[in-house]
């Protein structure tokens, strides 16, 4: 095994850790704000993917395509939180989980009846294709991927710790009686935090589809499954916890699927270092117990 | 008596209530979420068909044995489930049921993922029985389900589990462990769930890992949940109407999971307990209906009155 093939790996690994990374953070902020469990969010990911199909379709501007795509999914999760999830906050915590269900499987169903059971090729020829360096040879959105990841990780550090709006989700994250007592508009800060996570989903979305050349109806399941036991990992609520556990599932899956046998699928590793855990440190990688 | 289609369909139901009842004593009377139900019925599925096709059971003696298994399998998976609690509950479910998934389509022991096929027909006093027969147990399974709730539901365990529900720290100053009572909830309701997976085997007479994925796991959950979650009536109700829908409108059938997902969210909306459930619309509708009935053939007087 030479080096070149190791650092293919590392960089396919922090490819996929970092999409997972997006889903995996914004279901954290979710959860951390409202204490919901946002299955949705699959669907949410999903929506992405089309609006930005369709956007790159229509203008034939990947980058047009790319912020109309983020705008317009941040906008559809915070309709999501204002007429699904406001009303059913004072309700047992079992009806908002089923009610993003209910929501979940509608939207994939939807995406069916409006643009068909087939699976879509998103062809970017900018991004597709390899890139071959030294006897390297990665997917070229891969870099896209990473680098994307690291710009808006860096911008979302800077909202949360220098915007007021920022300052605002934190402290509707740590209580949100005690910040309406204290003056913030804690609905706003609810809507940010549906805004900018859904915006990232939508971006992680559009860079998988890319590099997979395919958007479809279920391409948010998956993903959404695991970015919720990412962030039973990661701890609830903890944003470096969920991106830690992200980047790790990244490497585990690269790692396993390659240089080993197990019986058990590339979804199975997830759910199987999820019970794991579970077992031995139900408060997560970073939680506090 | 009836055609085959329609025996399918009330087959269909039965076992579907069956597995709802058995998610019933987990998630409305424990009050443990639990989006896996699918994993213990796949349990009970699993070892019937094997004990049959490869161990040359019969339906009978290998039905107590798939029963058997799929309630430890349920005390198994609920021992890491007392660690945690509602959200951690809930995705380690999901969890669960993948792991359970994968684990049976990747080891070629348990047929991969073509699953086990030419599972045996039921057989009664050694004659094999026909869909009319077969009926009449899974009726008979169903029923005795349901009197297994409704006697949890009646004796102190019943109440044991509904402190839990409610409030785990007052359970557990009033001298009621907590974590033995999840287990036993979890224990029973794999059990029931088993049984449900024993009959639908059967029946079907050939079984795929996805068949008791996180989708069915879902689907079972939308049941209980449209019906009214920690009832019996609201489970059995919540599982036929649903299994009848689709097969009643042809419209249905297509736009289903658009349905279901309507419905699931205006419901948690406007009904969270569910249509039948215990404060529901319907449901205080029909007591009031029955309170008219009664004041009526007794000629208004009350009820207390006349006693």
């Amino acid at each position: 095994m030479s080096g070149a093939v190791i650092s293919q790996q590392i960089v396919n690994a922090l490819a996929l850790g970092s999409v997972y990374a997006m889903i995996a953070v914004g279901l954290a902020m979710i959860y951390g704000v409202l204490r919901i469990l946002h299955i949705a969010h699959a669907g949410v990911y999903a929506a992405g993917a089309y609006l930005g199909l369709y956007f790159f379709k229509v203008t034939d501007n990947f980058f047009i395509a790319l912020v109309l795509s983020m705008l317009i999914t941040g906008v559809l999760g915070a309709l999501i939180e204002r007429f699904i999830y406001r009303p059913m906050l004072p309700k047992p915590r079992i009806v908002a989980l089923i009610a993003s269900i209910g929501l979940f499987i509608c939207l994939s169903d939807l995406f069916r009846i409006i643009a068909g059971p087939y699976q879509m090729a998103f062809d970017y020829p900018a991004l597709s294709g390899q890139v071959t360096m030294s006897g390297l040879s990665v997917p070229r959105v891969d870099f896209a991927i990473i680098g994307g990841t690291a710009a808006i990780f860096g911008l979302l550090w800077f909202i949360m710790q220098k915007t007021n709006i920022g300052f605002g989700i934190r402290a509707v994250a740590q209580d949100i009686e005690t910040a309406k007592v204290m003056g913030i508009n804690v609905d706003r800060s609810i809507q940010a935090v549906f805004f900018l996570s859904s915006a990232i989903a939508a971006f992680g979305a559009i860079m998988v589809s890319v590099l997979y050349n395919a958007v479809y109806t279920n391409m948010g399941d998956m993903i959404g499954y695991k970015g919720l036991a990412l962030i039973v990992i990661g701890g609830f609520g903890s944003l470096p916890g969920a991106a830690l556990a992200a980047f790790l599932l990244g490497f585990a899956e690269t790692i396993f699927t390659t240089y080993s046998d197990v019986p058990l699928s590339r979804e199975g590793i997830a759910m199987f270092m999820l019970v794991l855990l579970i077992l031995f440190r139900p408060q997560g990688l970073l939680g506090k117990a | 008596m009836f055609d085959d289609y329609t025996v399918t369909i009330l087959i269909m139901m039965a076992v579907w209530s069956i597995v709802t009842l058995g998610l019933n004593v987990i998630t409305g009377f424990a009050g443990q979420f639990n989006l896996g139900i699918g994993v213990y019925m796949g349990t009970g599925a699993y070892v019937s068909a094997m004990l049959t096709t490869q161990a040359g059971f019969g339906f009978w003696s290998a039905m107590p044995l798939a029963i058997v298994a799929a309630a430890m399998m349920g005390a198994l998976t609920g021992l890491p489930a007392l660690r945690v609690r509602e959200d951690s509950l809930a995705v380690l479910t999901i969890g669960l049921v993948f792991v359970f998934e994968s684990l049976l389509v990747y080891l070629p022991y348990f047929g991969g993922p073509v699953g086990i096929s030419r599972i045996p027909r039921a057989t009664f006093a050694g004659v094999p029985l026909t869909n009319n027969g077969y009926l009449v147990i899974a009726l008979l399974a169903l029923a005795a389900a349901i009197g297994i709730c409704w006697y949890v539901k009646r004796s102190w365990l019943g109440l044991a589990l509904e402190s839990v529900r409610e409030d785990e720290h007052a359970t557990s100053v009033i001298g009621i462990y907590p974590a033995r009572f999840k287990l036993y909830a979890f224990t029973i309701g794999a059990a029931l769930a088993g049984l449900g997976g024993v009959i639908y085997t059967h029946f079907i007479r050939f079984i795929s890992p996805y068949d008791f994925g996180f989708m069915p796991s879902i689907y079972v959950l939308v049941m209980l949940v449209f019906g009214g979650i920690g009832t019996i009536r609201g489970a059995v109700f919540g599982a036929c109407l649903l299994t009848m829908l689709p097969e009643l409108i042809r419209f249905v059938q297509d736009y289903r999971n658009l349905m279901y997902g309507c419905v699931l969210v205006l419901l948690m909306l406007y009904q969270p307990r569910g249509l039948l459930g215990s404060d529901s619309f319907v449901w205080l509708q029909l007591l009031r209906a029955k309170n008219s009935l009664r004041l009526f053939f007794t000629n208004g007087r009350s009820y207390a009155q006349n006693s």
